[in-house]
């Protein structure tokens, strides 16, 4: 990280590559200081998280659930699953005009996009984590005298939580980048909005301060799911 | 060959056949896969059993079975001379490839399987020290599994089937994934056990040796379909060391006889009781 900071300054500096179009680390460092002590940033990270956390936090709750009953339910599953492999196989940067006719251009359709790009891993990561079970374990908790929804609740889903908090991970980062190209086509708030709107006016300093948030966010929301996951997985081979 | 001691029966495997549905591919003139046939089988109290089989004879079945995990297609399964139809506390599972549960710890698998059979939690803690103490783990209690050997896995295993004071410990291949040293190690843990709990043992394997070292009586097993073709009665004294067996006198007449039945059913020298 420290290296390509320092060669990102180096090749900036000696015009390797035109400073005007790749400014300074320190520059874009400075930048990022001044956005945050004046606000700006602040307000638009914000804005950003007020559309993925919501977001993401729908997607969980509705793929989970659904993910479980899809991944128990044989019949369901047969029926249900080239739906989803059609859907989870449409970008949803394709969808974009199609939320923004639906849903208008305000931050429904901006947290409806997260939702349907997060949607999926999780969906996807909760049905593999069930077929992943190994039927010894059901096989050991029946021969203890459980059944039914106790097995489920107490053997099932633990067995499965590994594969679903991959899938949380995944949908965390999809949902970003969907969020960013949102933000950039039609909004005025947000990261992806200061990425492009910076651009426009050629204040590049500030296109790249933003650009640098945004992957410090990123990096960030990856590593404090890790840590939850770490916590609640602590048994996990390592 | 054998002498039924005049003991209460606790399990008996009565006319009991399983077969599993004909697959789609087997076409419409298939009658179902008959995995056991007309299997008669009865086990003491107290009585350490081992069954021994060819793979695919039906064993881990009739294992099943025994634990009220599956339901026979024919005959039925008798403990205390009720007609089993589910899994009970009575009746513990040790399986080959352990089962633990790798999201908890030794103590939390043991705990989970007293909470199961309806332990109440202030009592959990005391017995599962217990059981830990009686294999030897007292220090591992809370490690998670994939932090254990092999031989330490299949420890917390029994210890985490004999927590619930089992009268009837079913015992499917467990020392089969163990190396050698550890295998015999555990063999002579069980031994000690068997004598000091008053279980009733049902312990299957596909090794000869292992039968004759464990066993009061051994069933041999055939296969296709899966049926008890001999029951023969050791001559060893239940506290009698693993290496005193192996060097009993008739240890190597007993072990090529059963190995001929292994191969060639027709072998036995009586039908099965």
């Amino acid at each position: 990280m420290v290296i390509l900071a320092c060669v990102w300054e180096v090749i900036s500096r000696t015009g390797v590559i035109n400073p005007l179009f790749l400014p300074p680390f320190s520059v874009v460092v400075t930048e990022v200081y001044h956005g945050f002590a004046s606000g700006y940033l602040v307000q638009h990270v914000m804005a950003s998280l007020g559309r993925a956390v919501p977001g993401l936090l729908l997607a969980l709750l509705a793929g989970v659930p659904l993910g479980l009953a899809l991944g128990t339910s044989g019949r369901l599953n047969t029926f249900i699953d080239p739906v989803v492999e059609v859907l989870r196989n449409t970008s949803a940067l394709a969808l974009l005009p199609v939320f923004t006719l639906m849903l208008g251009i305000g931050e429904t359709s901006k947290i409806a996009m997260v939702f349907y790009a997060a949607l999926w891993p999780i969906l996807l990561g909760t049905i593999n984590g069930l077929r992943g079970v190994d039927p010894l374990w059901i096989k050991a908790g029946r021969s203890m005298g459980l059944s039914g929804g106790k097995l489920f609740v107490k053997i099932v889903i633990p067995a499965s939580l590994p594969s679903i908090f991959t899938g949380i991970r995944l949908a965390a980062a999809a949902g970003l980048l969907v969020l960013v190209a949102a933000e950039m086509v039609g909004s005025r708030a947000g990261l992806g909005y200061v990425i492009n709107a910076s651009q426009l006016d050629f204040d590049l300093p500030g296109m790249y301060a933003a650009i640098l948030v945004l992957s410090v966010v990123g990096y960030a929301t990856n590593a404090a799911l890790v840590l939850v996951e770490t916590h609640f997985l602590r048994w996990k081979q390592t | 060959m054998t002498t039924q001691p005049a003991r209460p029966i606790r399990l008996r495997f009565e006319n009991l056949s399983k077969s599993y549905p004909a697959t789609v591919r087997a076409g419409r003139n298939a009658t179902g896969n008959l995995v056991l046939k007309d299997i008669e089988l009865d086990v003491f109290e107290g009585e350490f059993l081992v069954i021994v089989g060819p793979s695919g004879c039906g064993k881990s079945t009739l294992l099943d079975l025994a634990a009220g995990l599956s339901l026979p297609t024919g005959g039925r399964m008798v403990l205390d001379g009720r007609t089993v139809t589910k899994p009970g506390p009575e009746r513990s599972v040790v399986f080959q490839n352990y089962a633990l549960f790798p999201w908890k710890t030794v103590f939390d698998n043991i705990a989970f399987a007293l909470a199961a059979a309806g332990v109440p939690r202030r009592t959990q803690y005391e017995r599962v020290r217990r059981v830990l103490a009686l294999v030897g783990l007292e220090d591992a209690a809370d490690r998670y599994p994939h932090q254990l050997s092999g031989g330490m896995k299949q420890r917390v295993a029994i210890a985490r089937s004999l927590s619930v004071e089992p009268e009837v410990l079913l015992m499917d291949e467990p020392f089969g994934a163990l190396d050698a040293q550890t295998r015999e190690d555990l063999q002579v843990e069980l031994r000690r056990l068997w004598r000091r709990n008053n279980m009733t043992i049902i312990f299957i394997t596909h090794d000869i040796d292992e039968a004759l070292s464990l066993g009061q009586r051994v069933a041999v097993m055939g296969r296709a379909p899966g049926r008890v073709v001999d029951v023969v009665q050791l001559p060893f004294q239940p506290d009698a060391a693993v290496d005193e067996i192996r060097t009993h006198p008739e240890y190597g007449e007993l072990r090529r006889y059963i190995r001929a039945v292994l191969s060639h059913p027709d072998a036995a020298t009586q039908a099965a009781v």
